[in-house]
C-alpha cells in the first residue's frame, strides 16, 4: 500500500512575482490532495530566493488549512474517480510506467540502470526539452516569459548568519573535551569492527557511538574508511 | 467493425455539425494538446464501457486493493493530511524556535532540514564545510545538538519527518537517543527518515558511501526499526528531486517505484520476510502545475505499487 508525502515543486517556483507563487502552490496543494495525499509541505513563496520569512511560512501553512477546511474537497473520497478523463490519463499513465519498469529490469535492475548513467539521461533529455520550450516561448510561464514586469526588488528576505561554522566549531571543541573520550573511542571502535562484517546489523553500534557523543563525522568517518566512498561516473 | 455504440453515434454527429461549425469561425489555439508531461490530451472524453469486474480490478474501493481510490477507506473525511512544512536552519537553537512557533500555528508534524555538511556526513568545523553550514538546514553535529533541535517537544506526541539518505542510520540514531532522555519509549516512536540513496546518485547528489555498502545501511535499518520503533517509516522513496531535475511526471514515478523494487530485493536478498518490513516502506512525490496530470499521477502510482508489491514480491499483508 502506497503511502506518500508531498512536497509541492520547488522548480515551479519563480523568483519574479514572488506573490504568483501563492497561486501555484495553491493548485498544488490541490493536486495532492485530490491525489489523496498522506502529508504536505506547501513551499513558500519566496523560496526562489532564500530561505523563507516567517510570513511566507504561515501564508505557506494557511494555503493547507484552506484547501482542508473551506474549500469542500475533502469531504468525499477520491472525488475526480469517474471523470472520463481522470481515469483514461491514470490509465495512460499506468501503461507509460510499466514500460519503463520492464525497460530497467532488462537492464538488470535500477543500480544497474543507475550506474550506466540510463536514468540520469532520460531526466536530462526531458529537462533540456522543457527549457527550450520556455526558451522558445512555447511553453508560458507567467511573470517569466510572458506577463512581465520590470523587475521589483525582492522583499525582505532571511540570511543565514556567517559566523555559524564558528559558533558550531566552538561546541564541538567542548564536546570533544568534556565527554568520556575512552568510551566514545571504544563505541567507534566497536562500529569499525562491525562495519568488517556484513552479517552485523550496524544500528545498534551507531547507536552506542551517539550515546557516547560520538560526532557524525567520526561515526561517518569510520564508515567511509571500510566502506570507501562513491564516485560519480561521469554521463555524456 | 462492431456496431457503434449509441455515444459514438452522437459524437460523430456531433463532430459533422456542431463542432465543425465553430471549428470553421475559430479554431482552436493549438493543434494539439498535452500535459505538462507530453501525455496527449484529448478534446473531450467520453463514457467508456467498463464491465464491473474491470471496475474492481483497477479501481476498487478505498483502503482496498489496488488502493487506486485511496489508502484509507474514509480519507480525509476522518482525518485531514499530515500538514508537514520543512524547516531548519542555523543553529539547533533557532531550528527549535521556528518548530515550537509552527507548533503552535496548527502545524502537526515536524520536519527536519539539515545543513550540506550534516547530509554529506561532515562535521561544521571540517574544511569541507566552510561555507555551508546551516545554510540550507540546520547543523547538527553530535546528540548534543539533536538534544538542543528538540528541547521542549514531547517526541511522543509529534511525528517528525528526517530529510536525511546517507547518514541516515545516525541522524535516527541521535533521535532515538534524545528520545530516552526525554523518557519515551522507543516504540512511541513515529516519523520518517528518507534514507534513500538510489536517488541521492540519479538527482540529488548527497551520497557517501557506494550502491552496496549503502545499501546494506538500509536493510539495517529496516531491520532494526521492524523489531524495536515498529511506527517509523525506514525510508520515504523519494520522485520529489527526481522530477526537480526535470522529469516528467512518467518519469517521476517509474524511477522512483524502480528504487523501490531495488530495496525490496535488497531487504529480501539479506532474508528479511517481505510482509516484515514491506508495511514501513513511504513514499515522497512532488506536486506540480497541471492539475489532472498530477492527480492521475498519484492514483496510478499507488495502483502500480499494489500490483507490484501482490505480484513480484507476494507481499499479504496490508501496512499499517
Amino acid at each position: 500500500m502506497l503511502r506518500f508525502h508531498t512536497q509541492t515543486g520547488g522548480s515551479t517556483l519563480t523568483a519574479q512575482q514572488p506573490d504568483n507563487n501563492i497561486v501555484r502552490v495553491t493548485i498544488q496543494t490541490l493536486a495532492a490532495v485530490l491525489g489523496g495525499t498522506q502529508s504536505l509541505h506547501t513551499n513558500s513563496r519566496d523560496e526562489a530566493l532564500g530561505l523563507p520569512t516567517e510570513d511566507s511560512v504561515r501564508i505557506a501553512l494557511r494555503t493547507q488549512q484552506i484547501v482542508a477546511y473551506e474549500s469542500g474537497v475533502t469531504n468525499t473520497v477520491d472525488p475526480l474517480a469517474g471523470s472520463y478523463f481522470i481515469e483514461n490519463l491514470t490509465d495512460k499513465i499506468e501503461e507509460e510506467v510499466s514500460k519503463y519498469l520492464n525497460k530497467i529490469e532488462t537492464m538488470g535492475g535500477m543500480v544497474q540502470a543507475i550506474e550506466n548513467g540510463y536514468v540520469q539521461k532520460e531526466i536530462q533529455d526531458a529537462a533540456y526539452k522543457y527549457q527550450q520550450e520556455i526558451e522558445k516561448g512555447d511553453r508560458v510561464v507567467v511573470g517569466v516569459n510572458k506577463f512581465t514586469v520590470e523587475q521589483e526588488k525582492p522583499k525582505e528576505i532571511l540570511r543565514v548568519n556567517p559566523r555559524l561554522r564558528k559558533v558550531q566549531s566552538e561546541k564541538l571543541m567542548k564536546l570533544r573535551k568534556n565527554r568520556n573520550n575512552r568510551e566514545t573511542e571504544e563505541a567507534l571502535q566497536a562500529l569499525r569492527e562491525g562495519a568488517r562484517d556484513e552479517s552485523v546489523n550496524l544500528m545498534p553500534l551507531i547507536l552506542d557511538a551517539a550515546k557516547a557523543y560520538a560526532t557524525l563525522g567520526e561515526i561517518c568517518n569510520v564508515l567511509r574508511d571500510e566502506f570507501g566512498e562513491y564516485r560519480e561516473s561521469i554521463v555524456l | 467493425m462492431g456496431k457503434k455504440s449509441l455515444i459514438e453515434q452522437q459524437k460523430a454527429k456531433w463532430e459533422g455539425t456542431t463542432l465543425k461549425k465553430v471549428l470553421e469561425r475559430f479554431p482552436e489555439q493549438k493543434e494539439s494538446f498535452s500535459t505538462s508531461s507530453w501525455l496527449p490530451v484529448e478534446r473531450l472524453y467520453l463514457p467508456r464501457q467498463m464491465s464491473e469486474e474491470e471496475y474492481l480490478e483497477h479501481i476498487g474501493f478505498p483502503g482496498e486493493y489496488p488502493f487506486t481510490r485511496g489508502v484509507q477507506p474514509t480519507m480525509y473525511r476522518g482525518r485531514f493530511w499530515t500538514m508537514r512544512q520543512y524547516a531548519g536552519f542555523g543553529t539547533a537553537e533557532e531550528s527549535n524556535q521556528r518548530y515550537k512557533y509552527l507548533l503552535s500555528q496548527g502545524q502537526t508534524g515536524l520536519s527536519v532540514a539539515f545543513d550540506l555538511p550534516t547530509q554529506i556526513g561532515y562535521d561544521s568545523d571540517d574544511p569541507r564545510s566552510v561555507g555551508e553550514v546551516g545554510k540550507v538546514g540546520v547543523a547538527i553535529d553530535s546528540l548534543e545538538d539533536m538534544e538542543i533541535l528538540f528541547r521542549g517537544i514531547p517526541l511522543d506526541k509529534v511525528s517528525t519527518s528526517m530529510t536525511i539518505n546517507a547518514p541516515a542510520a545516525v541522524l535516527l540514531a541521535f533521535y532515538i537517543a534524545v528520545a530516552q532522555k526525554q523518557g519515551v519509549a522507543k516504540e512511541q516512536l513515529r516519523g520518517t527518515i528518507q534514507n534513500d540513496i538510489l536517488k541521492e546518485y540519479i538527482a540529488r547528489g548527497t551520497y557517501i558511501f557506494p550502491p552496496k555498502p549503502s545499501l546494506r545501511l538500509i536493510t539495517n535499518i529496516f531491520e532494526y526499526c521492524s523489531k524495536e520503533i515498529p511506527r517509523w517509516n525506514t525510508i520515504s522513496i523519494s520522485g520529489y528531486h527526481i522530477r526537480e531535475a526535470g522529469s516528467t511526471a512518467v518519469q517521476e514515478v517509474a524511477f522512483t517505484l524502480a528504487d523501490g523494487i531495488e530495496y525490496v530485493k535488497a531487504a529480501i536478498k539479506v532474508g528479511l520476510d517481505v510482509d516484515q518490513f514491506a508495511g514501513r516502506l513511504s513514499f515522497f512525490f512532488n506536486a506540480h502545475n497541471d492539475l489532472f496530470e498530477e492527480i492521475a499521477k498519484f492514483r496510478a502510482a499507488r495502483r502500480i505499487w499494489a500490483k507490484i508489491m501482490k505480484e513480484k514480491f507476494q507481499a499479504k499483508k496490508r501496512s499499517p
